[in-house]
């Protein structure tokens, strides 16, 4: 009897030891939990980068973990995620390509956009196709996605940039160039087609042509990944419910401060298709490869020219924290 | 429960609520403390952090380079505190934000608690300010001055605003508070659940032993030894216990050789008093029953006073023997109750018919009173309930010079079915103090030595322990000069009338004729006073001093005509070689002419003997000593026949 009442409370006291002790290690992994820190994003005031801005000002990332900084167009972004200024980015993925140091490259998470017909070819009254351009000059920036989507044009026609004379411009530079009648045409997107177009050019090709080649991508730095793996999961997740809102927001009430204006936000969409979670799910798989084919095709053209240095591998692709995040979001919407 | 609760779970659970006391504290004053030290350090992190910016934007602008301030904001906008961060106009124009798409808008339209005059000083006066946000502590807004050159000469002041959220940060604080709390608390509990085991495996081998041992001793077992080893307070207690356990052994072998010692005494006692009863009833007998006869003879009236003195000597002799013993059997513990019917009326008519010399002596008037007409029988012990009679009537008696006794029977019906019965005594004699009356009472007989007011000092006490024997009370009410009440109560049980055998009304109607009687006694002048009791009561005795003697004349009976039959055999107990019952077994077996032959024993034993002899064969018992009347009332209630000397009278009195 005295045992047994010994051995009866004692199993009491231990129970509620295990019981006490189990509520301060679940505290405490809570803690553990939040240690990792703010995962800083810096991304330019693009339209296909919106939907972070959208998350951040809706409260859509879990408190704590992401911490979005707007890029302004100046910044250098690829030094700032270089030295460390910020966790990740959201950039073209000629930016990744022309990296100058395979060590720090990114890593490739997710894409957010690809070109659809935004980026153009353009050329003056009379060259009525790309094959039309053979010994002519061309204005567009070699190392830029305008230097690749001239090369695809050119390709898809039967020939090569060594087919033409290639003048070395940037964006900006292409419709003054084409005024001035130093080039015949021009690769570019934006201001400067738009200009051209007005000046009477043609459009010999669009990005429309080579649907998901010309993409903006979401990257991390590579040690980030191992220090904030909570904060990508909590990025990529606030960007699925951010691009869930979009598409049901109505179209006539603003978003809150900080965020493009639902009708402004479609006006810079034009263009471009911003990739949902389904299509980014294609294209991380590794056996229909859609995005490591368009990463190794941008790589190869972009070593054809000269652009990034041949013997290295192509950008790597990390696709955990989107699966992570993509099982969590099914798991959100019921699915 | 506190108070119940063992040493091997109070103690861990005071430790653990000591320290479940000293972890609330640390909440309650650390935790709000280090909390209140945080917000004072992120102030001054704030406080950095604008005037760091504003150094920047201040060299930056004052170079007229506009430009990079949106560099300077991304860079600081990177800080994961940073809410909110822009360069205004002093009406509130952004300028220049953390988001592009805030330049334009107003920041006191987007933000309320952004001051409009705390701007105005911070812009015009260079006040550098801080300030929380109203109703959330973790946030602060800090304002700044900036002077833009436009151009040599051309200056401009705006504002730099920034709101800082330091939630994180202080809950960071917080937790790091909570998290040593908890880990204190972590500590308390592991440290109260190693306190718990190791004293309950300390109290399970060192206190469980004792308090074995304690039952084990409690059961009542011998040599009961604890035998802890070490130098703790255990072992300690286990030394004093074993001595304790050694000492208790020792005084049970103590007690139980005197409680052997006193039993054999109080054997030696009883067999002693049992020969003192036997050797002085013995010359009694004779010397009562001899003046018995004498008082019936014809002698000279002077000479009757001296023989009723003679004989009242006697018979107070014989109650001191009476009294002595009763103590004896009193203090033995052996005096149970043996339950039969019993008539108080009989038996108050038997003690008064004992006492009538004595009364008529002093010529006192005697008054006998029952609450019932018909007699009153009940369930009880009528050996106890006429020792009880016979003291009290017989002090009566003692302690009234001259006046009257009264003698009240009554019984009382109680609601279960028994009675409650009454028994008083009541006298005009001489009466007692309250202090002698308290000390009767209290069973102290000692306070009536010397006072010459008792014959023994023991009558009263053994009537008292004979009322408690039968569950009852008695009283006494009694003034000095003006006489007693004793009041004796007791509850039984009532029962119906029996027969009565010896009925003294029936004997004039009964069988008259002469007996021829066997008497065994041994002792002469018994056998001689037998022998003439007999003949006075106009019986043939043939005495024998030995049982073959008497077995041989009994067979002379059967084999010579000459010789009559016996009708009765009166044979003492103490007969030499052969054991009374064995007697009365051989006389029923010799011959079936004596196979019935009614058999009275008289013995110098008391009544409570009468059952073991009639369960032997015997038909009736007669105590010695014994009047001639006892003994024709005896050979009546054997063998229905009647006295017909000239002693027949006195039966009727």
């Amino acid at each position: 009897m005295f045992a047994m009442m010994s051995l009866r409370i004692t199993s009491a006291w231990l129970r509620l030891g295990i019981a006490i002790l189990a509520s301060v290690v679940a505290l405490t992994a809570c803690s553990e939990e939040r240690s990792e820190g703010y995962l800083r994003i810096g991304a330019n005031p693009w339209a296909g980068y919106e939907p972070f801005f959208i998350a951040d000002e809706l409260n859509l990332f879990r408190p704590g973990y992401v911490h979005m900084v707007e890029t302004p167009q100046a910044l250098g972004l690829s030094q700032a995620l270089r030295n460390g200024t910020i966790d990740a980015a959201a950039m073209t993925l000629s930016r990744v390509i022309r990296w100058p140091d395979p060590a720090s490259r990114p890593v490739v998470l997710m894409v957010l956009d690809h070109s659809n017909g935004l980026d153009k070819v353009m050329a003056r009254p009379g060259i009525q196709s790309v094959a039309d351009l053979r010994g002519r000059r061309v204005g567009a920036e070699l190392d830029t996605v305008n230097g690749y989507v001239l090369a695809r044009a050119l390709e898809l026609n039967g020939l090569s940039l060594d087919d033409v004379t290639v003048v070395n411009l940037e964006n900006d530079e292409l419709h003054d160039a084409y005024v001035s009648g130093d080039i015949d045409a021009m690769a570019g997107f934006g201001r400067p087609i738009a200009a051209a177009r007005q000046d009477g050019a043609v459009e010999l090709f669009s990005s429309a042509e080579i649907p998901g080649e010309i993409i903006d991508i979401f990257v991390a730095r590579p040690d980030s990944l191992e220090e904030h793996p909570m904060g990508f999961e909590e990025a990529i997740l606030g960007w699925m419910r951010a691009m869930d809102t979009l598409a049901t927001w109505p179209e006539d009430e603003d978003f809150p401060s900080g965020a493009l204006r639902p009708g402004v936000l479609r006006n810079q969409l034009d263009g471009v298709q911003l990739s949902s979670a389904a299509n980014n799910l294609n294209l991380m798989r590794e056996d229909t490869g859609g995005l490591h084919q368009v990463i190794e095709r941008r790589w190869q053209a972009a070593i054809a020219r000269g652009v990034a240095p041949a013997g290295h591998d192509a950008p790597r692709i990390d696709p955990r924290p989107f699966m992570a995040a993509y099982k969590r979001y099914l798991a959100e919407v019921g699915r | 429960m506190i108070p119940t609760l063992s040493l091997r779970h109070l103690i861990p659970l005071l430790f653990f609520a000591s320290g479940l006391i000293l972890v609330t504290a640390f909440y309650v004053v650390g935790r709000p403390a280090t909390i209140q030290q945080a917000r004072e350090l992120a102030l001054e992190r704030a406080q950095i952090d604008i005037q760091s910016l504003q150094g920047r934007l201040n060299a930056v602008l004052f170079r007229g380079d506009v430009r990079r301030i949106g560099t300077d904001i991304f860079f600081a906008a990177t800080n994961p505190r940073v809410e909110f961060l822009a360069v205004v106009e002093p009406d509130g124009t952004i300028l220049s934000a953390h988001r592009s798409k805030l330049i334009g808008e107003n920041i006191f339209t987007l933000f309320t608690d952004v001051h409009r005059d705390t701007l105005a000083k911070a812009i015009t006066r260079g006040r550098f300010t801080l300030e929380p946000v109203e109703g959330d502590e973790n946030r602060v807004i800090a304002y700044a001055g900036l002077t833009i050159l436009d151009a040599p000469g051309q200056e401009r002041y705006v504002g730099l605003v920034q709101i800082e959220d330091f939630d994180d940060l202080i809950a960071n604080m917080s937790r790091i508070a909570s998290f040593s709390s908890e880990l204190m608390l972590v500590l308390i509990v592991t440290l109260a659940l190693v306190l718990a085991r190791v004293l309950n495996r300390r109290l399970s081998t060192r206190l469980v032993p004792l308090i074995d041992g304690a039952r084990h001793i409690a059961a009542g077992k011998e040599n009961v030894r604890i035998g802890l080893k070490g130098e703790d307070e255990f072992a300690e207690l286990s030394h004093a216990f074993d001595d304790m356990s050694l000492q208790i052994d020792h005084n049970r072998t103590d007690l139980i050789k005197t409680r052997d010692m006193a039993e054999a005494a109080n054997q030696a006692q009883s067999q002693f008093l049992a020969g003192i009863n036997h050797e002085i009833r013995t010359p009694l007998t004779g010397v009562i029953g001899y003046l018995d006869l004498l008082s019936n003879q014809n002698i000279p009236p002077r000479a009757e006073g001296y023989v009723a003195a003679a004989e009242q000597s006697a018979r107070s002799l014989l109650t001191l023997i009476d009294d002595v013993l009763d103590a004896s059997r009193l203090q033995d513990g052996n005096n149970t109750l043996k339950l039969a019917p019993v008539c108080l009326n009989l038996i108050v008519q038997q003690v008064v018919d004992g006492m009538m010399p004595d009364i008529r002596a002093k010529d006192l008037a005697l008054g006998i009173h029952s609450s019932q007409s018909d007699p009153i029988w009940i369930e009880s012990d009528a050996r106890v309930i006429r020792q009880i009679m016979l003291t009290l009537v017989s002090n009566a008696i003692k302690f009234t010079p001259s006046g009257r006794i009264d003698i009240s029977i009554e019984v009382n019906p109680r609601a279960d079915g028994r009675n409650d019965v009454l028994f008083s005594v009541s006298d005009t004699g001489i009466g007692m103090s309250d202090f002698i009356r308290e000390q009767l009472l209290e069973g102290n007989d000692d306070v009536l030595q010397g006072s010459n007011t008792t014959r023994s000092g023991l009558g009263f006490s053994i009537c008292r322990q004979m009322v408690l024997l039968l569950d009852g009370t008695i009283d006494i009410d009694s003034h000095e000069g003006q006489g007693s009440r004793f009041l004796a109560k007791f509850v039984a049980t009532p029962c119906a009338p029996q027969i009565l055998e010896n009925s003294m009304e029936r004997l004039s109607s009964l069988d008259k004729r002469r007996l021829n009687i066997l008497c065994l006694e041994a002792d002469y002048l018994g056998r001689t006073l037998l022998e003439n009791m007999l003949q006075n009561l106009g019986h043939d005795a043939a005495c024998f001093a030995d049982a073959d003697s008497a077995f041989e004349s009994l067979g002379h009976t059967l084999i010579y005509p000459d010789r009559p039959r016996f009708d009765l055999a009166i044979i003492d107990s103490e007969i030499v070689g052969i054991a009374v019952n064995d007697f009365i077994a051989r006389l029923r077996r010799a011959n079936s002419t004596y196979a019935r032959l009614p058999t009275i024993i008289i013995s110098t034993r008391g009544e409570d003997e009468r059952t073991r002899f009639t369960d032997s064969g015997a038909n009736g018992f007669i105590q010695k000593p014994f009047s001639t009347n006892r003994l024709s009332q005896e050979i009546f209630a054997a063998t229905r026949v009647s006295q017909i000397g000239e002693h027949g009278d006195t039966a009727a009195e």
